[in-house]
């Protein structure tokens, strides 16, 4: 039974989307040509169009599998590198200025090394995602180690517990918060880096598709695309959030 | 006496933290089984005197000779470990788990083996913290203040819980308190301790087994003892 409030949050939320769509429609109708800013009808009708020919569901996973990959590995290596760096405060001043430089290095500006090194393809777009990903995992990650109670560490001292015991009762349960909280905020930039690096240097997927169209100025397919993308991006957030509350639901916290 | 038969000795034990002096000079010997009391007011160095049996912290001047060989630690806040059922939490100790059920048992907690810290309360939080310091079957138990967080009712079965133990299971038990009701209810020796710098004031040996929190006989020790704590530094 929802109460009052909540159904009323949902019908101005309805309304929104509505209000979106009018929006849409107002603006295309003012500019007036479907090759600068198509229709909401004319986007759609591309859309079922792509969704019959099957372009929409490849590249989109092809997008998906890139970003996935990318974010894999920017786990890994950010979950030994953050520990790593956490356990050690020399290891951590060392790596920061590293760290710090590659967040803040624009994607285009990785363009050359990657085409230099692994031309078009799939590797550029699945690097550019790791490494877009990769300092903020590091950094949340040690700040993580960094907090552990370390009255919890005192009971393991004297109950001389074994260290691969504390790592993984005291330790990895204090760093998943941290870690959920860094892939909540990195799922939005992993999934809009990949569809980035493919328009630079990619030969497939989504960012493919809506290079392409833009090239041969199909704008109802760049904006079905775009759609598509954005629709995607939401989903993944939303369903992120759902497995984050299910584990901290799990673990009382 | 044999050194055997002792679980630790301190000798001429200090400690300072930069220039603040929290415990001067305190020698204490303790005998296996033997259920012993340091009471003093609070923030005079107590808990720090625990600390230094237990080996968590270095004495700046004194030693201590430990015999002991398993050790328990009831601290003063729970520290169990959040993310962990109160199952799990024993198991970060030991791996016996048919010592775990036996432990959970006696302390009354077999219903809430899978229950996480959360969900338990202050009094059951403790008995859990109670629980891990006794499932590896130690000789001595230390206890920081373990009931302060209490209301009284919770506290007296929880004291009472912690004597019946002491008979079944025979460890030797170090509390810690501000309450002198609690120590003339669970001991038999009681150290009074100044504020800080802690020194050893007096020396109690009660010699009975004091149980009963109410008893009349204790009032007047009792009375005797807060006088001397109030006045003693």
């Amino acid at each position: 039974m929802k109460t009052f409030l909540q159904n009323r949050k949902r019908v101005f939320f309805a309304l929104g989307l509505i209000f979106f769509l009018l929006c849409w429609v107002l603006i295309s109708k003012l500019i007036a040509s479907d090759l600068i800013f198509p229709g909401p009808i004319s986007v759609f009708r591309k859309l079922i169009e792509l969704v019959r020919t099957g372009e929409l569901f490849v590249p989109l996973m092809k997008t998906f599998v890139k970003a996935s990959l990318g974010m894999l590995l920017a786990l890994g290596v950010g979950l030994v590198s953050g520990f790593i760096m956490g356990s050690s405060p020399y290891f951590y001043e060392l790596v920061k200025p590293l760290a710090m430089a590659l967040r803040s290095v624009p994607i285009v500006s990785w363009l050359s090394t990657v085409i230099l090194l692994w031309g078009i393809g799939w590797k550029g777009p699945t690097f550019i995602v790791f490494i877009s990903l990769l300092p903020l995992i590091m950094f949340n990650v040690a700040e993580g180690v960094r907090s552990v109670d370390s009255k919890l560490l005192e009971v393991a001292r004297v109950y001389e517990v074994s260290k691969w015991r504390v790592f993984k009762d005291v330790y990895l349960g204090s760093v998943l918060p941290f870690l959920l909280s860094s892939i909540d905020v990195s799922i939005g930039v992993m999934w809009k880096s990949a569809i980035v690096a493919e328009y630079l240097v990619g030969d497939s997927g989504l960012g493919v598709q809506i290079s392409w169209s833009k090239f041969y100025i199909n704008t109802p397919r760049v904006f079905a695309y775009t759609i598509t993308a954005v629709v995607c991006g939401l989903t993944l957030e939303g369903v992120f959030s759902l497995v984050q509350r299910r584990v901290y639901s799990t673990w009382r916290m | 006496m044999e050194d055997v038969d002792f679980l630790f000795k301190t000798w001429q034990l200090s400690k300072s933290y930069r220039e603040l002096q929290v415990l001067d000079s305190i020698s204490i010997e303790m005998v296996r089984k033997d259920s012993i009391a340091v009471v003093g007011p609070s923030g005079c160095g107590k808990t720090t005197l625990l600390r230094l049996i237990s080996g968590l912290e270095a004495p700046t001047q004194g030693c201590v000779e430990r015999y002991y060989d398993k050790l328990g630690y009831v601290f003063q806040e729970d520290r169990l470990i959040p993310w962990r059922t109160v199952v799990e939490n024993l198991l970060f100790v030991t791996t016996d788990r048919g010592k775990i059920e036996k432990i959970l048992k006696m302390v009354g907690l077999a219903d809430f083996s899978n229950y996480y810290p959360s969900h338990l309360s202050g009094g059951m939080r403790q008995r859990v913290n109670l629980a891990r310091a006794l499932v590896k079957s130690p000789d001595l138990v230390l206890l920081d203040e373990p009931f302060q967080s209490l209301d009284l009712g919770t506290k007296i079965e929880l004291i009472g819980d912690v004597n019946r133990l002491k008979d079944t299971l025979q460890f030797g038990c170090v509390l810690v308190t501000h309450d002198i009701r609690e120590a003339v209810s669970m001991s038999r020796l009681i150290y009074i301790l100044s504020s800080r710098p802690a020194r050893v004031l007096k020396k109690f040996d009660l010699g009975l087994k004091s149980r009963d929190f109410f008893d009349p006989v204790f009032l007047e020790i009792e009375k005797e003892l807060s006088f001397l704590s109030n006045t003693g530094g």
